[in-house]
């Protein structure tokens, strides 16, 4: 499963509030959904995979640890890294813009995503 | 022209059971044509067909397989080949037949080297065996023919008594085919006996299912459904399941979009001979509840009736 592991204090709660900014700059996000229990958050994004549009859920979650882990809910079909790569760094980046000082702990996107230096800790 | 281009010849559940064209006219939509389909089902590495893609030009042929990673290969090489008569489709065997080939509708169904799962209590992921024998039959044409090959002597055995024992399947010589896979070249090397079964369908069928025209969505409304109703159910939201004959539906997570009054659920099937799969659900602030944008439910024939029971569900966890 990709996914990627973010120490940070954001929450859910605060980035559905910050959700309309990002829909704004980036059109291929289309929606947030909120869990009943307010610890996961899943956007609803819009891949263009150049012959077609294709639906996804990117969910982030708030781990008992505090760390936000995220990773692609996928309906079992394979989605090829570099489709994605354009919509996980805009994600990243703007998670990062919400708090600058947050920090990628541990990521599966291999050379996908361009992340600060001074985030990245391990991988 | 269906959603993607037609040189695209590896096909995934979305293609087929969300594309309109398709889901109107059938087979024909893709190959833009009404020649004679073939069925090959595990074509792994498409040795077979490819060559008989390129033998028989003036015959359509569908592989089926689940590996993501040989399918890739084998659509780039019909892409590459030019061979616009086949297509490899990422999809359960058992699923396909049932849900997306019409009676009556193929010309040949190839079965070759299917895995034998020689564990006992495993026997029944066999793909040929007498639970999946009647499906085959109703999707062979009249004068159909069924091909069977194996290099497992018990399988073989198996299949022969059971093939045999069909009154509607007359056995029929092996068609010439030169060519040998990649298993069938390891077997033949390892001298291992090779089992060869063609069968004939010889008695008429009945007339051909008119391709019922699947192209609608189902909208489910939900009974006595109210507005508010949204967020309590989403905020009391407990896992749901439904288990009926041969399979189970379970409702995994739900979410909800305060601002549309929308919730989007998390749903997976689970069908007895068929690989679980999961799907997005969507319940409109009117209590509608449909397919998620984009998700794909790769049911026709059965496609109102799950999601008709999930709503009803979904009813009986509000109450």
């Amino acid at each position: 499963m990709s996914h990627f592991i973010l120490q940070t204090q954001l929450t859910p709660h605060t980035l559905l509030e910050a959700f309309p900014q990002l829909k704004a700059q980036n059109p291929g996000f289309v929606r947030a959904w909120l869990s009943p229990n307010g610890r996961e958050i899943l956007l609803e994004v819009e891949l263009d995979l150049g012959d077609e549009l294709r639906t996804e859920y990117l969910s982030l979650q708030r781990q008992s640890s505090g760390d936000l882990i995220f990773h692609l809910l996928s309906g079992g079909e394979e989605i090829p890294f570099k489709a994605l790569s354009d919509t996980l760094q805009r994600l990243l980046n703007w998670l990062l813009s919400l708090e600058p000082h947050a920090h990628v702990v541990r990521h599966t996107f291999g050379q996908y995503v361009t992340l600060p230096a001074t985030s990245l800790h391990g991988s | 022209m269906c959603g993607i281009p037609l040189v695209n010849m590896l096909l995934y559940p979305r293609h087929l059971f969300t594309d309109p064209e398709f889901l109107q006219k059938g087979w024909p939509a893709w190959f833009q044509n009404e020649r004679p389909l073939n069925l090959e089902i595990g074509c792994g590495y498409g040795h077979f067909l490819s060559y008989m893609a390129r033998r028989f030009p003036e015959q359509n042929f569908i592989g089926l397989d689940i590996v993501n990673k040989i399918l890739r290969q084998l659509g780039r090489a019909l892409e590459r080949d030019g061979l616009n008569n086949a297509r490899v489709c990422k999809l359960d065997a058992n699923l396909a037949l049932r849900e997306l080939f019409p009676d009556g509708s193929l010309a040949n169904l190839y079965i070759l080297f299917p895995d034998p799962w020689f564990k006992e209590r495993r026997l029944k992921r066999r793909i040929m065996r007498a639970e999946t024998l009647p499906e085959m039959l109703r999707v062979l044409a009249p004068g159909g023919h069924l091909h069977f090959v194996s290099d497992d002597a018990d399988y073989a055995q198996d299949a022969r008594l059971l093939l045999d024992s069909c009154p509607q399947l007359k056995p029929v010589p092996f068609p010439e085919i030169e060519v040998r896979t990649k298993y069938e070249r390891k077997w033949l090397q390892q001298e291992k006996q090779i089992t060869r079964l063609s069968y004939q369908l010889e008695l008429p069928q009945k007339p051909s299912e008119t391709w019922p025209g699947y192209a609608v969505t189902p909208v489910i409304p939900l009974h006595d459904w109210r507005a508010e109703q949204a967020e309590a159910f989403w905020k009391q939201f407990q896992p749901l399941k439904e288990i009926s004959e041969g399979w189970i539906i379970r409702v995994l997570a739900c979410y909800y979009a305060a601002d549309e009054g929308r919730l989007l659920l998390r749903c997976l099937l689970a069908e007895e001979g068929a690989l679980a799969l999961h799907f997005w659900l969507e319940v409109s602030a009117q209590g509608q509840l449909e397919l998620a944008r984009g998700s794909c439910l790769p049911r026709l024939r059965h496609r109102q009736i799950l999601l008709e029971k999930t709503a009803r569900l979904i009813e009986s966890a509000l109450t």
